[in-house]
């Protein structure tokens, strides 16, 4: 009984609609439709790592990051970029964030990564606190317009974490 | 459908010694058929019939070889030949088998065993068709019989124990329970000491039935029970159903009035299986404690002790208790624990409460549940937040206040938008109030969080349906089905007799035959342009919804046959079970299905159908009864005929329609009416509601389970007055004799009885008779006064009409009350609904 109600499982493709839900409920940007199902599409196979924060049986939250691997000198960064992390706000301050995070994490290091980064938007004030306190640090000046549809502001920051 | 072998045919058989070519040509063709070479034994059979086209036996075979080869005509017409016959140079006893098994195979039960009794009448000695015909009794409930060709069967192949079952089954169904024991009781003396282990289940089944039997034989003989005691002891180590040996010592206890012994049965049992409400009713009974309020009480706190998980404990006390304060603590306690380990179903586990006293326990429960929402810690336990919302909307919609129950949903939905079971419960709130569409796109918002979900698509599919949104509807539901073959899942689902998909699917076509109906009505009155283009415009549009009304109410009726067709066919698949739960050894469970296949066609799907498809054959026969008054005015403007170029244009998108529907509803291989045109286009839609549906149930409705109104209903348009008023004096001997139904049952029959000149004068008489002797206070005196006000007359003399009364007046009768004045009171009566109620009376009942 004491176990933690916490827990961690894969996005599929059948319950990606939940995680699309998440995104759609916590964060202001409009993501396409597109974007949650490339991840099933086997030319990005090991590309995107994806998982759903339960509480109890109920999904709250979600991650989805993307290896970007720097081949031929390209303009990204070689790291692992957090596209997505969700958590219900009634959820949070439950270690949910914390859990779908150490994934992450994880994943950078089977991959051999040690750059970790995420676009957190200028009016996220919560969320930028959030990522200093778990070993984000902002990276240059803020981008301007970046989210290009999204009730929220759309300049950002860009949040690095060595790992 | 198992093909038997006509086992054993093939020795000396009622021949004659000197067989003739074609007889020797028989067995060997009969051989084949056995063998399942159709096509072989065809053809040696029709060689036999070259040379001797009058050799019967040999034209049965050809009509089982072609029934077997799915040519059913050209069989059909060869048993017609033999049957024509008669008795001089008719079939042997071989053929007579020979057309038994097709007639089985035809499902036409009573003449296969007609002719399997003449064959064995006739001097067949194979003692096969016994059992074949036992099966076939069963089958038909012909008890009698049953036992005759048990016992042969049993009297030559006493060797199996599945024989001797079968025989006591036949005793206790011919009401011979001793009889049925004493079999079964030789039998155990038979086999005492040389059972096998694999044959330990069967004999603890048939032990306990021996003690059913002898319990049923012992009535209330106080000697006998005490025999069932001592035999229930002694069979204690043998029977493995331990719920039943408890059940049945508790049972023989409380008829020897040993109350106390009964008592601690129950408690045993209690112990066994502490969540089943049934012990908990029958230790009261035991104990003597069901009108003592404080002694139950005490009962009940002991019980909760000892089973602090199971549920009955903490449930019933809440069904008696009559102090407010002790009531709301114990509900309270009951509901709370709930609510925190989030149970989905918790408001529906008190739901019998709020039905017993809506008053009391709605106003104790939303007060308990509101203090403990106000002194919820959110953040601690954000889930049980949702649930408790939850509940609060189930809570106000049965109290029928929408707008409450909407806005508590929506808080749960914005707190934790991924949960399921808030779609659908908003999903029906929504429903209630009247937004179909919004209500499937909610619940569609839910399946998209899981498409894996069964549950929820189906749910989605009932409501997409349920707003008329097939096309959506049925590309949903192939998401779970077998699509082979087909462009969608409706062929599967016929397969599968999923018939609460078929069922809501013929209510939406019947929907949408009803509004297309109104619509092609409307447009037809509508006045005829002079320009020709406009007249071209206005016939097409005629042709298309003539096409949709037409489709739309040929496939309800399509997927309404098609659930009377499920449910013959669960009828039929009993036939099998006749002989396997015999070898089986399962007599206990052989007798319960055995029983509840006596009622098939009551059951509430086949008659949500039936009456689905009476509304429909109704307002045909109605409208044909209509049509017959009023000359058939036909339209047809001259510029539909001639328009050339576009009218051809018309016509082939027409066609490419029809391809298209016909495609996307087909439900069965090779079909011939796909689309149920047939079936709309009937002339006799009495007959074939008869037929297809009421025959049915009819014959298997009890005179406490009839539908009295459906009855009154089909009768009333037969013209059969008199049964009408059978109908409904049965009707007021159960809801009483001023239901407001009865009154609009009256008011319908002296309607035909003053209009209707179809009806003859004695019929009339007759039904005027009924009436008379069951309202003896009815003014018929006044029937032919054109002053009198029936309308008043129904209002002062039966209850405020309830929807149900005035929909029914509505049906049924337009002279002796006006139209209008039942239109206005039906309005008046609509306030008082629910908005889906009143959407759907206003659009298909009003117009």
């Amino acid at each position: 009984m004491s176990k933690s109600p916490v827990n961690l499982d894969n996005i599929y493709a059948n319950n990606v609609g939940t995680f699309r839900k998440i995104t759609n409920t916590v964060l202001p940007v409009n993501y396409p439709e597109k974007f949650f199902n490339e991840q099933f599409d086997d030319k990005y196979k090991g590309t995107f790592f994806g998982q759903l924060g339960y509480f109890g049986e109920v999904a709250v939250g979600g991650i989805r990051a993307e290896l970007l691997a720097n081949k031929n000198g390209g303009v990204k960064p070689a790291g692992v970029y957090v596209q997505v992390l969700a958590v219900l706000e009634a959820y949070r301050g439950k270690g949910i964030g914390s859990k779908l995070l150490k994934y992450v994490e994880e994943q950078c290091k089977t991959h051999f990564q040690h750059k970790l980064f995420v676009h957190v938007a200028v009016d996220n004030k919560e969320g930028l606190e959030w990522y200093k306190g778990h070993g984000f640090e902002v990276e240059g000046d803020e981008l301007k317009d970046y989210y290009k549809d999204t009730t929220g502001s759309p300049d950002a920051y860009v949040l690095v974490k060595q790992t | 459908m198992s093909k038997r072998r006509v086992g054993g045919t093939t020795k000396a058989n009622g021949l004659s010694i000197g067989r003739s070519k074609e007889d020797t040509n028989l067995l060997e063709a009969l051989k084949l058929y056995e063998s399942k070479n159709y096509k072989k034994s065809l053809k040696l059979v029709e060689a036999s019939l070259k040379k001797n086209s009058q050799h019967t036996d040999s034209l049965a075979l050809k009509a089982l070889n072609l029934y077997c080869t799915d040519q059913k005509t050209e069989a059909e017409t060869y048993v017609q030949r033999v049957l024509a016959k008669g008795s001089a140079g008719g079939p042997s006893p071989i053929g007579l088998h020979i057309l038994g098994i097709y007639m089985r195979n035809e499902k036409r039960y009573s003449e296969a065993a007609k002719f399997f009794q003449t064959s064995l009448d006739n001097g067949s000695n194979n003692k096969q068709i016994y059992r074949d015909l036992a099966t076939l009794y069963a089958q038909e409930h012909d008890y009698k019989n049953l036992l005759k060709a048990r016992q042969a069967y049993w009297e030559d192949f006493m060797g199996y124990r599945a024989n001797w079952t079968s025989l006591a089954i036949a005793h206790d169904l011919n009401g011979q329970p001793q009889e049925s024991a004493n079999v079964l009781t030789k039998f155990e003396e038979l086999a005492k000491g040389k059972l096998g282990e694999a044959e330990l289940y069967e004999h603890n089944e048939c032990l306990m039935y021996k003690n059913d039997l002898l319990f049923r034989a012992a009535g209330d003989d106080h000697d006998k029970l005490q025999r069932v005691f001592k035999h229930l002891d002694e069979i204690e180590q043998d029977v493995f159903d331990k719920y039943a040996w408890l059940e049945r010592r508790a049972a023989l206890y409380m008829k020897m009035n040993d109350k106390q012994n009964a008592s601690k049965v129950y408690r045993t049992l209690i112990k066994r299986n502490p969540d089943n409400f049934r012990y908990y009713r029958l230790l009261e009974i035991a104990l003597e404690v069901q009108g003592d309020e404080k002694r139950r009480s005490i009962l009940y706190s002991n019980l909760e002790r000892f089973y602090p998980r199971a549920e009955p404990p903490k449930f019933i006390p809440l069904t008696y208790l009559k102090n407010e304060a002790e009531y709301a603590q114990k509900l309270s306690a009951y509901l709370l624990p709930q609510i925190e380990r989030g149970v989905p179903a918790t408001f529906n586990n008190v739901k019998p409460l709020y039905k017993k006293d809506t008053d009391r326990t709605s106003r104790l429960a939303e007060k308990i549940i509101l203090d403990f929402l106000a002194d919820l810690d959110q953040t601690k336990s954000p889930l049980t937040y949702v649930w408790a919302n939850y509940y609060l909307c189930q809570h106000f919609m049965f109290l029928k206040d929408y707008t409450k129950a909407r806005d508590y949903i929506d808080a749960a939905l914005a707190h934790t938008p991924t949960m399921v079971e808030l779609y659908i419960l908003k999903g029906r709130v929504l429903k209630h109030a009247g937004l179909l569409v919004d209500a499937a796109e909610t619940v569609n918002e839910g399946r998209e969080l899981d498409l894996q979900d069964r549950f929820i698509n189906t749910k989605t599919v009932k409501y997409y349906l349920r707003a008329d949104m097939i096309e959506k509807a049925v590309e949903v539901v192939s998401i779970f089905t077998k699509n082979d073959g087909s462009v969608n899942g409706v062929m599967d689902l016929h397969l599968m007799e999923a018939s609460w998909f078929v069922g809501e699917l013929a209510e939406s076509y019947y929907r949408l035959y009803l509004s297309n109906k109104q619509k092609l009505n409307d447009l037809k009155k509508t006045e005829v342009l002079t320009e020709e283009e406009a007249q071209i415009e206005r016939s097409n549009q005629i042709r298309l919804l003539t096409y949709e009304t037409s489709k739309f109410g040929g496939l309800a009726l399509k997927r309404w046959t098609a659930i009377a067709k499920f449910f013959k066919q669960f009828k039929d698949d009993q036939l099998d079970f006749h002989s396997y739960c015999m070898r089986k050894g399962v007599p206990r469970a052989y007798l319960e299905m055995y029983q509840w296949g006596k009622s098939v066609f009551t059951l509430p799907m086949y008659v949500r159908a039936t009456k689905g498809a009476a509304k429909l054959y109704f307002g045909l026969h109605d409208a044909m009864k209509l049509s017959n008054e009023i000359e058939n005015e036909e339209e047809s403007s001259s510029a539909a005929k001639k328009g050339g170029k576009k009218a051809k244009k018309d016509a082939a998108a027409l066609k490419k329609r029809v391809d298209e529907d016909k495609k996307s509803s087909l439900a069965y291989e090779k079909d011939e009416d796909i689309l149920g045109e047939k079936l709309i286009s009937t002339t006799k839609p009495l007959q074939d509601f008869f037929d297809k549906f009421y025959a049915n149930y009819a014959k298997e409705a009890t005179d406490v389970t009839k539908d009295y109104v459906l009855e009154f209903e089909y009768q009333l348009r037969c013209g059969k007055l008199p049964l009408c008023v059978g109908a409904l004096s049965k009707f007021a001997d159960i809801y009483g004799e001023k239901n407001s139904t009865v009154g609009a049952m009256v008011l319908s029959v002296l309607e035909k009885v003053k209009y209707d000149s179809e009806i003859d004068e004695m019929t009339k008489k007759l039904a005027l008779k009924g009436l008379e002797r069951q309202f003896p206070s009815l003014p018929l005196d006044q029937l032919n006064v054109e002053a009198f006000e029936w309308l008043a007359y129904f209002q002062e003399t039966f209850e405020t009409p309830k929807l149900d009364a005035l929909l029914l007046l509505r049906h049924s009768v337009s002279q002796i009350v006006g139209i209008d004045a039942i239109k206005q009171l039906i309005l008046e009566n609509l306030g008082s609904q629910e908005p889906i109620v009143q959407d759907s009376v206003l659009k298909y009942e009003l117009n």
